[in-house]
């Protein structure tokens, strides 16, 4: 609540009384924490169609090389199986041709890709997964379950893109929810703590029903999902968000039941203490 | 393939690499070929009656089941293969369907399907192959 007390004056400027205002800024804090969910909500959105434009154009670009490749090459065997080695030089040059255009496409995906370095800074990881944990409250229908944040070591500070690490989280606790629909007393904890060689390990562990060997096989590969409605990049996105922040992802199993994702971070104050 | 198998295939395709590639594919099977860079090169071409026609399906004007469409309200009925790398591949199958005589391949095609497509339609009859 705020409080204003102002004084009542007569016309001569005595005071013959005061003012008391009591404001609810419960409303206030709500609206203001709603707006806040709703950009980092807009800037997931924008991020996910930027990401799903950028697949489409890929796809394209990739199947033009790719199909006049194999065309060419179809061509070449039945010129072979002929005998008329004399027009097979010009097919075989356009193959080379087409390996190097498709690779020129790989080199742009690798610029897009380096592109997020400039915005690396270190980041408190308690602000950073606690937005991630709203973000998932606000956006996916969690059906009773439990998101909970382990006390994060004080002060700890990792070197990323805050909105690029909160995408992973965001994808690991949705995965997490949608795994456990229908479990009794799902529950999702994120925990944070301080590796070795200068790393910080976060994980996300869920009391789901844990991955079948052929699907985590295939964990993550782009374009493989179990999911009716899903396009199977989530968790290569993921994969090669922390790989281009320097960590590593990788999945156990909780001995309690469920899966945990873990993945590493640069720790931001490695950088200032020297290597023992 | 024989003289009756021969088939008079045009094909429109933006990009110089697939058209090519294919024009070489068909002719070396025994096919003749006809290619053009766009949709509206094919419309404004003097030859516009092809056995059967292959077409790119993203491509700048108009995409190809919007040629395809175009070509069947102008009453052409010779048989339309739509190639397409887009992840919409069903959507468009299900539009070309109510075309007739429309099919739909996802990119790259597989030389057989490419093969049965157009082995698949009796000669119509229409100009035989120059040269």
């Amino acid at each position: 609540v705020s409080v204003t007390i102002s004084p009542i004056r007569d016309a001569g400027g005595r005071i013959i009384g005061a003012s008391k205002i009591i404001r609810d800024l419960t409303d206030r804090n709500a609206r203001e924490r709603r707006i806040q969910e709703l950009q980092a909500e807009l800037a997931h959105v924008r991020r996910l169609t930027e990401l799903g434009q950028f697949v489409s154009m890929l796809v394209h670009e990739v199947n033009q090389p790719l199909t006049a490749i194999a065309t060419y090459a179809n061509a070449c065997r039945r010129l072979v199986t002929v005998g008329d080695f004399a027009r097979l030089a010009t097919p075989l040059d356009r193959i080379v041709e087409q390996t190097s255009r498709a690779g020129e496409i790989v080199q742009r995906i690798r610029d897009f890709v380096k592109k997020s370095d400039a915005l690396m800074r270190p980041e408190d990881m308690s602000h950073v997964i606690k937005e991630a944990i709203a973000l998932t409250k606000t956006c996916v229908k969690d059906d009773g379950v439990t998101l909970e944040m382990q006390r994060v070591p004080t002060g700890l500070q990792a070197e990323i893109d805050k909105v690029q690490v909160q995408q992973v989280l965001f994808n690991l606790l949705r995965n997490g929810i949608e795994a456990m629909r229908g479990q009794p007393r799902p529950k999702i904890k994120v925990a944070t703590k301080l590796a070795r060689e200068g790393m910080i390990e976060i994980s996300v562990a869920d009391t789901g029903p844990g991955l079948a060997d052929e699907v985590r096989a295939k964990l993550f590969q782009p374009f493989v999902t179990t999911k009716k409605d899903g396009m199977g990049i989530g968790l290569s996105v993921c994969k090669a968000i922390v790989e281009s922040l320097a960590g590593r992802l990788w999945v156990d199993d909780n001995p309690g039941g469920g899966t945990i994702f873990r993945f590493t971070l640069l720790h931001a104050q490695d950088a200032n203490t020297p290597t023992r | 393939v024989t003289e009756t198998e021969r088939r008079r295939v045009a094909m429109v395709d933006d990009d110089y690499a697939v058209r090519d590639s294919i024009r070489l594919l068909l002719e070396v099977v025994g096919h003749c070929v006809e290619t053009f860079a766009s949709p509206a090169d094919f419309l404004n071409s003097a030859t516009r009656k092809p056995s059967c026609l292959i077409l790119d399906y993203r491509m700048p004007e108009m995409t190809g089941l919007e040629l395809a469409k175009r070509l069947r309200a102008d009453g052409d009925k010779f048989p339309i293969l739509l190639i397409t790398g887009s992840y919409s591949t069903a959507a468009i199958a299900a539009r070309a369907s109510k075309l007739g005589a429309v099919r739909v391949l996802t990119k790259p095609p597989a030389e057989q399907d490419l093969l049965d497509f157009i082995n698949g339609h009796p000669s119509s009859g229409n100009e035989p192959c120059a040269g």
